[in-house]
């Protein structure tokens, strides 16, 4: 029998505890990383405090951690599909990823994200990008809009 | 050859945004927790003329820094377009920081400059081949006479050209005008530069 697999505790911003293997988050996030390296970790009594990460978040990026950990040798096209899904939720949900992305230092999962957001807007029109991005005041004046949208209808 | 972008120069991306100041804490940093709300009531014309022109987000539920790194993922190609979704867009991608970000994003793009001929041998212009996508664009025509004997540099994005040794023509982005940064004169000739700043 090998020895038990090593567990960490995360605490999300409504004080719920996850459970987690220590080598999932170790692998992917950099500041757990370092917490575990520098000993400020203590498996015994210490939970990790993520006060800016809802349990919503937390769970879906653990799931991200722990799916990538053990299909890391899946062939490319199934972990794109798997990413696809993963990332199918409403531009809400995709923030608080990339900020919990961020907040933990998970480089893959960040890159994911910031891809996924590039593609919402590249070889998207004006118009698309406002509904997309919920951006309700352009600022433009109602002449400059005007004008921009005469002198540049492909673009809208 | 005829310059089909020849109004490049006025794309909405690119139309000089107006200066902004920023007032956001202004009206609060006196104040206690519970007078923040009255003060926001108070002076609503206030608050909501700021938030109309310094401080709506980027993207709407992102910190700033977390939306400028997005913008500046974008394709270089795709630029102008963006330019006319908002002001905070259009000020962002008209400033030095997004060409820092973009650095700092690891964002290269090649971009070829060349100068032609245009059809009948009736003066020249430059364009510029978007590598990624290979499309070509005319740049908007250069301002004063046709001009010789010049070197030309690409620097920090920017394709610098050194006209006559007085006369330097600076482009910050293919789609920008040209901008006269010292004067001179004369004739016609053919130089390309290639662009990996960017």
């Amino acid at each position: 029998m090998g020895s038990p697999v090593k567990k960490i505790m995360l605490c999300s911003s409504e004080k719920e505890i996850f459970s987690v293997e220590e080598q999932v988050m170790v692998q992917h996030s950099v500041i757990i990383n370092n917490m575990i390296e520098d000993g400020s970790y203590n498996h015994e009594e210490s939970k990790i405090p993520l006060d800016c990460v809802d349990s919503k978040t937390l769970k879906k990026v653990i799931d991200y951690c722990t799916h990538h950990t053990h299909h890391h040798n899946d062939n490319q096209e199934d972990l794109e599909a798997w990413d696809a899904q993963f990332l199918n939720v409403d531009s809400n949900g995709l923030y608080d990823l990339l900020m919990a992305a961020n907040y933990l230092e998970i480089r893959n999962l960040l890159d994911l994200i910031y891809g996924t957001i590039k593609n919402m807007i590249k070889g998207k029109k004006i118009d698309e990008i406002r509904r997309i991005f919920n951006i309700k005041d352009h600022g433009f004046t109602p002449e400059e809009e005007e004008q921009n949208r005469k002198e540049y209808p492909h673009f809208y | 050859m005829v310059s089909v972008f020849a109004d490049l120069e006025k794309m909405p991306g690119f139309v000089a945004g107006k200066k902004r100041s920023t007032g956001r804490n202004m009206c609060f940093t006196n104040l206690a927790n519970q007078d923040k709300l009255t003060c926001l009531q108070n002076n609503h014309f206030f608050a909501s003329e700021v938030l109309e022109n310094d401080d709506s987000p980027i993207l709407p539920g992102l910190p700033d820094d977390v939306a400028k790194h997005c913008l500046a993922l974008v394709p270089r190609s795709n630029v102008p377009t963006i330019g006319g979704v908002c002001k905070r867009w259009r000020s962002f991608i008209q400033s030095k920081e997004f060409i820092t970000v973009r650095k700092l994003a690891g964002m290269v793009e090649e971009w070829l400059y060349f100068l032609t001929m245009d059809t009948e041998g009736e003066g020249t212009h430059w364009e510029v081949m978007d590598r990624p996508s290979h499309r070509c664009q005319a740049l908007p025509p250069m301002p004063g006479p046709v001009k010789a004997g010049f070197g030309v540099v690409v620097l920090n994005g920017k394709l610098l050209l050194l006209l006559d040794i007085q006369l330097q023509i600076e482009v910050p982005l293919p789609q920008q005008r040209f901008t006269i940064m010292t004067r001179s004169s004369t004739s016609t000739i053919f130089f390309c530069a290639l662009s990996r700043n960017l």
